[in-house]
């Protein structure tokens, strides 16, 4: 009976052993900052995908954005050996040390999503402030020309996503020619989420009522939210605009309704990007052509539409 | 027999917890004992310890202190500001954008700064403590008013944003290592030895079992309930000053949104280490064991890459089953 | 023994009084070196309130207290302690998860010189003191972990190390067994010849005779005298305990047609171990039958068996003739028996809710409609007893919290009365309560009665027992140990009885 035990020991003891040392496959790690909406549901896909189709194995680990477990996240990915990290990183200040304990290691780390400081091998993403600024050009010049009154919701005061494109937007605002026309009403915050993006709009809408003009979200899923609240208030005569490049908010913008622009930021496509670039570098020492990858930062409205819908798409 | 069998397994059953999990995570995972993630274990642990030590006065004294994540943020955000001389400025935009290597014009020279941040979290503590005591209310209560105030203002100073820039010396204490150790975890391992002498070895400390355990005792006894009444929160305040200053050496910026939650994971290793919730029985080494505890059972459950929510779950079964096991024990022990 | 003694504590002119209360009039009191000063009275007489001012936990009003010849105010328990008086509360303070050694040394365990503390000195002082009483105890059990006997042996030992002069003793004996009563006066004994002044309360005859030299007697506050022990017989020591004034509060108790019925309540060989044991009891309809007893004679136990809260050992309960098992409280009612019990703030009444909650609760069934509570019969029914029992509240909805003792007992007596029930159980009914509210109760007590109800009244005031009862049982340490007709009853016997002299 004891001599069974201890084969049985020794057995599990070999079989981990075995599953521990992962084959010839290269190990990344995946430090993500949410799982609880579409957009990062896609780049996790995307992620693990494209990792095997280029015969990397990958773990993808969720920091319910909390950058105290995103630090954990990453240690934890070093424990297990990860060759190379590709990070969303909740704040762009939060995770510097760690990286840079990183890099020490010499462990490569590709920035995704979220602009994040330190040594890193590339960036890709869009530019967050200019996406807030083609939004920004769409309001002053065509949709709201003579000036109005704008509700802002943004994901999270932290976020660089929510101050570049807050704050890239506001910037046209601030122009000289359009000083003093346009005002912001409030600024919500809605945690990227559509059920909050419904529930802030519709705090706004109690406490503006028909001044509203324009509500502009810092991405669809919080519009398409506003958007609901204000079809619910009969108030089709607002104008939202958000960005991302969600599928949906494409089926709206073709509707020709109140929905007007949204830009693009494809979490497939960057992922893509990223988890190409550190394998190529990994195995076969390919540098990056370009530090800071930018994705395409395309403004997209009833005009050009019908070119980017596709109602299968994951995102 | 089996009288004697239930007296060890009372004395010594959390220490065998202890063991049954590191043999378990042996068996379950090969890179358990690699020195990173016993290193990265300790390390998590020490956080969360510290508070835990804070919590252990607290929960000795029958109360219960909930505002120390939000004393965590907030150190972590006022630690910061002050190293940029902007203490009283109320709108400190300028300091959130990243420029370049960091300027730092601190208020006082760097131990100082630190000082200062704890007699902040020690003054908190006080408050706290008083409000209890004086006005006979529930530190429950009066604990969760400054959870929500303490966030609150954190948050609302800094609209939400993390504020940048902290010198080494103090990312030293959130990465360094002496000796192969890292240095959260010395300071925590000595904090605890420290408050465990205390308790144990000195006057005040057996008096915080007396007033704890039975305060009408311990009155007619000549103790004077005040002093050992006030003093666990202010303890608990300060020790989550610290910790906020480690985290933000650990993150290289302040930041008012972490640690929330990290008061329910303190209370959970004082309890499953032994400290009773109605006071006046308990131990810092328990404590000890307690977040080592925890702490594997997060650490396993990381390297079997069980996800995030799932692993929720596991620990709130798993913490349950620990209370359930030790009141068993326990209630075996008297027969 | 020496004649000229040395008074070691001596208060004079004590004054103390609560608002509406003078706990304490003019009382003066002395403890000398070496004797065993007893303390007696009955409940309420004062004795506590005297020995928690000796012991610095009140203040005194007026008067002096002198230490050694020189007076002193205690600012506080700790300051008496220093001073060199030691009180052993009725109810130990303990601190139950800390050890023996630690309970004797709290805030002054021996230290070393970096102020760390010295465990194995202390454990070794505890068990030096320890065996000075011959205690067979481990200091290094916790204190929770110890019968009561052997914690109030810790109790003197912690006494011994404060190295008190004067130590006091309240109702210890209520805890002990013979055998060890016998031993703590052993110990008693020796602290006497230690030159220590000793000071024992106790209700116990036997007790004060025993071990006293001499013994001060309160009655309502008031210093009745202090006599050598020596000097005085049993009857002059009742005499001074019960007093003179009779009070002769009006109304005649009812001559009850003793009709040869069956009873309504018949108690047999009831038996509760450590408790009571060889009760029988009988009570007809229209009777009262009183209990009189002293703080732990069992008869608070012995209402609480009747009533299915305690579950007996052994014996019955018989209800008009029919042998019932009563398991609960739940049964009993259901028999028809209630209880008004002794602590009726916390056992007989919701303080948090109102008069009318707390009225209708027993008889909720029968005020429905249908499925729902109706609270128009609700409220109907509550102001009916408010009325009848003359319930001053200034509303229904008043919590009984905020009413005054007496009109609270009348609100557990109005709970039971509109259930028709057969027997009824009071325990302490008028404790607590003013003049003017007591003789309402009584009154009340006597209507039901001739209302043919049967009753069973436990009470500690011999006035009224003798006043309202039809016949009274007394008991003491668990037995019976006499029951007489009201007409053959008289305070000394009472008080013999009840302090253990046997019935003729």
């Amino acid at each position: 009976m004891k001599k069974k035990l201890l084969l049985l020991i020794g057995v599990l003891l070999l079989a981990a052993a075995l599953l521990g040392a992962q084959g010839k496959k290269i190990l990344i790690g995946f430090s993500h900052v949410a799982m609880n909406c579409p957009y990062y549901l896609a780049m996790d896909k995307a992620a693990k995908e494209t990792a095997a189709a280029k015969g990397a194995e990958i773990i993808v680990l969720n920091a319910e954005e909390d950058i105290s477990k995103q630090i954990a996240d990453i240690e934890s990915l070093i424990v297990k050996g990860v060759k190379g990290l590709i990070v969303n990183s909740t704040t762009e200040y939060g995770t510097m040390p760690i990286i840079k304990k990183v890099k020490a290691m010499g462990i490569p780390v590709v920035a995704i999503d979220r602009p994040l400081y330190g040594d890193y091998l590339a960036y890709v993403g869009i530019d967050q402030w200019k996406a807030g600024e083609l939004q920004g050009e769409l309001f002053t010049k065509k949709l709201l020309p003579a000036g109005g009154n704008i509700v802002l919701i943004i994901g999270d005061p932290g976020c660089p996503a929510s101050i570049g494109r807050g704050n890239g937007m506001i910037s046209i605002l601030d122009r000289p020619e359009n000083k003093g026309k346009y005002k912001i009403l409030g600024t919500y915050k809605a945690s990227y989420n559509q059920m909050l993006g419904m529930q802030k709009m519709e705090e706004a809408i109690a406490a503006f009522g028909d001044k509203i003009d324009l509500v502009y979200c810092a991405n669809d899923s919080m519009a398409l939210g506003a958007l609901a609240a204000l079809q619910n208030a009969g108030m089709t005569n607002v104008l939202v605009a958000g960005i991302d490049g969600q599928k949906e908010a494409y089926a709206e913008i073709l509707k020709g309704g109140q929905y007007k622009s949204t830009v693009i930021n494809n979490p497939t496509e960057i992922t893509q990007k990223a988890v190409s670039i550190l394998v190529d570098y990994l195995t076969k020492k390919i540098q990056p052509k370009e530090r800071n990858v930018i994705t395409g930062t395309v403004l997209i409205t009833a005009d050009n539409v019908k070119k980017v819908y596709d109602p299968n798409s994951v995102f | 027999m089996k009288l004697k069998a239930n007296h060890v397994l009372a004395d010594y059953g959390l220490y065998l917890i202890l063991l049954v999990l590191i043999v378990i995570s042996v068996i379950l995972s090969p890179l358990f004992f690699s020195y990173n993630n016993i290193a990265n274990l300790l390390t998590q642990s020490s956080f969360s310890g510290l508070l835990a030590i804070g919590m252990t006065f607290v929960i000795l004294m029958g109360g219960i202190d909930l505002s120390v994540g939000s004393v965590v943020g907030f150190a972590s955000i006022l630690y910061a500001t002050i190293l940029h001389g902007s203490f009283f400025t109320f709108m400190p935009e300028e300091i959130f954008i990243y420029s370049g290597a960091p300027k730092l014009t601190p208020i006082l020279p760097l131990p100082f700064d630190v000082l200062f941040v704890l007699l902040v979290g020690a003054f908190i503590g006080l408050i706290s403590g008083f409000i209890s005591y004086r006005f006979r209310i529930h530190s429950f209560i009066v604990t969760l008013c400054f959870m929500i105030f303490i966030r609150g203002l954190a948050v609302s100073y800094t609209h939400g944003q993390p504020l940048f820039g902290i010198p080494d010396p103090i990312s030293f204490l959130a990465y360094g290592l002496v000796a192969k150790v890292p240095m959260p975890t010395i300071i925590w391992l000595g904090i605890s030895l420290l408050c465990f002498l205390l308790l144990k070895f000195s006057r005040f400390g057996r008096g915080i079992y007396a007033v704890g355990g039975g305060e009408e005792a311990a009155r007619l006894s000549g103790l004077e309930p005040a002093k050992y009444r006030i003093f666990p929160y202010i303890a608990s305040a300060s020790l989550a000053a610290l910790v906020g200053i480690m985290m933000s050496g650990r993150m290289g910026c302040g930041d008012p949104k972490i640690a929330q939650g990290w008061e329910l994971d303190a209370i959970a290793a004082v309890v499953i280490g032994g400290t009773s919730l109605s006071g006046g029985k308990g131990s810092i080494g328990g404590t000890v064991v307690g977040v080592l505890i925890l702490g594997l059972i997060i650490n396993i459950m990381n390297l079997l890459e069980i996800e995030a929510y799932p692993q929720q779950m596991a620990k709130g079964i798993i913490i349950v089953a620990a209370l359930a096991l030790h009141a068993l024990f326990s209630r075996r022990r008297k027969r | 023994m020496n004649q000229q003694a040395t008074t070691l504590l001596e208060v004079r002119n004590i004054t103390k009084s609560y608002p509406g209360v003078l706990a304490l009039d003019n009382v003066d009191f002395q403890v000398n070196a070496g004797e065993v000063h007893c303390l007696a009275g009955e409940n309420g007489a004062g004795k506590s309130t005297l020995i928690e001012i000796i012991g610095g936990s009140y203040s005194k009003d007026s008067g002096k207290i002198l230490l050694h010849g020189k007076e002193v105010e205690f600012m506080s328990p700790r300051h008496a302690q220093e001073l060199g008086i030691a009180v052993l509360h009725q109810e130990i303070p303990i601190l139950p998860h800390l050890s023996v050694a630690e309970n004797i040394f709290l805030s002054r365990q021996p230290v070393s010189k970096t102020r760390f503390i010295r465990y194995s000195e202390m454990y070794r002082q505890a068990r030096r003191l320890l065996d000075t009483i011959q205690a067979d105890i481990d200091p290094h059990t916790l204190l929770g972990d110890l019968p009561i006997s052997k914690q109030q042996l810790v109790s003197v030992a912690k006494a011994l190390s404060l190295e008190a002069r004067v130590i006091i003793f309240d109702e210890p004996s209520a805890v002990l067994s013979s055998a060890e009563l016998k031993r703590l006066f052993d110990i008693i004994k020796s602290l006497k010849k230690e030159g220590r002044g000793i000071v024992y309360i106790s209700h116990r005859l036997e007790e004060i005779f025993e071990i006293g030299d001499r013994v001060t007697v309160l009655r309502n506050g008031k210093l009745v005298g202090t006599e050598a022990i020596e000097k005085i017989d049993r009857g002059t020591l009742i005499k001074m305990l019960v007093g003179r004034q009779i009070d002769e509060s009006a109304g005649a108790s009812i001559k009850v047609a003793q009709t040869k019925q069956v009873p309504a309540l018949e108690v047999r060989g009831l038996r509760r171990e450590g408790v009571f044991e060889d009760i029988n009891l009988t009570v007809y309809r229209g009777e009262i039958l009183g209990i009189y007893g002293l703080v732990g004679s069992g008869r608070t136990e012995l209402a609480r068996a009747i009533i299915g809260a305690d579950r007996p050992d052994t014996g019955e309960i018989i209800l008009e003739g029919e042998k019932m098992r009563i398991s609960s409280p739940r049964d009993a009612i259901r028999n028809g028996i209630c209880l008004s019990p002794e602590d009726r703030k916390s056992q007989g009444l919701f303080l948090e809710k109102s008069v009318q909650e707390n009225i209708c609760l027993p008889s909720l069934k029968s005020l429905r409609n249908m499925l729902f509570l109706s609270y128009s019969k609700i409220a109907k029914y509550a102001s009916a007893f408010v009325t009848r029992l003359r319930i001053a509240t200034p509303h229904l909805d008043q919590y009984v919290k905020y009413l005054s003792g007496g009109n609270q007992q009348k609100v557990v007596l109005a709970k039971w009365l509109g259930m028709d029930l057969k027997v009824f159980i009071f325990d302490e009914p008028t404790r607590g309560i003013d003049v003017g509210a007591k003789e309402e109760i009584r009154i009340l007590i006597k209507k039901l009665a001739q209302e043919g109800k049967a009753i069973v009244m436990i009470s500690s005031e011999i006035p009224e027992i003798l006043n309202l009862s039809n016949r009274i049982a007394v008991m003491h340490e668990g037995r019976i140990e006499g029951l007489l007709q009201r007409e053959e009853a008289t305070r000394e016997k009472l008080m013999a009885y009840s302090m253990g002299a046997k019935a003729q």
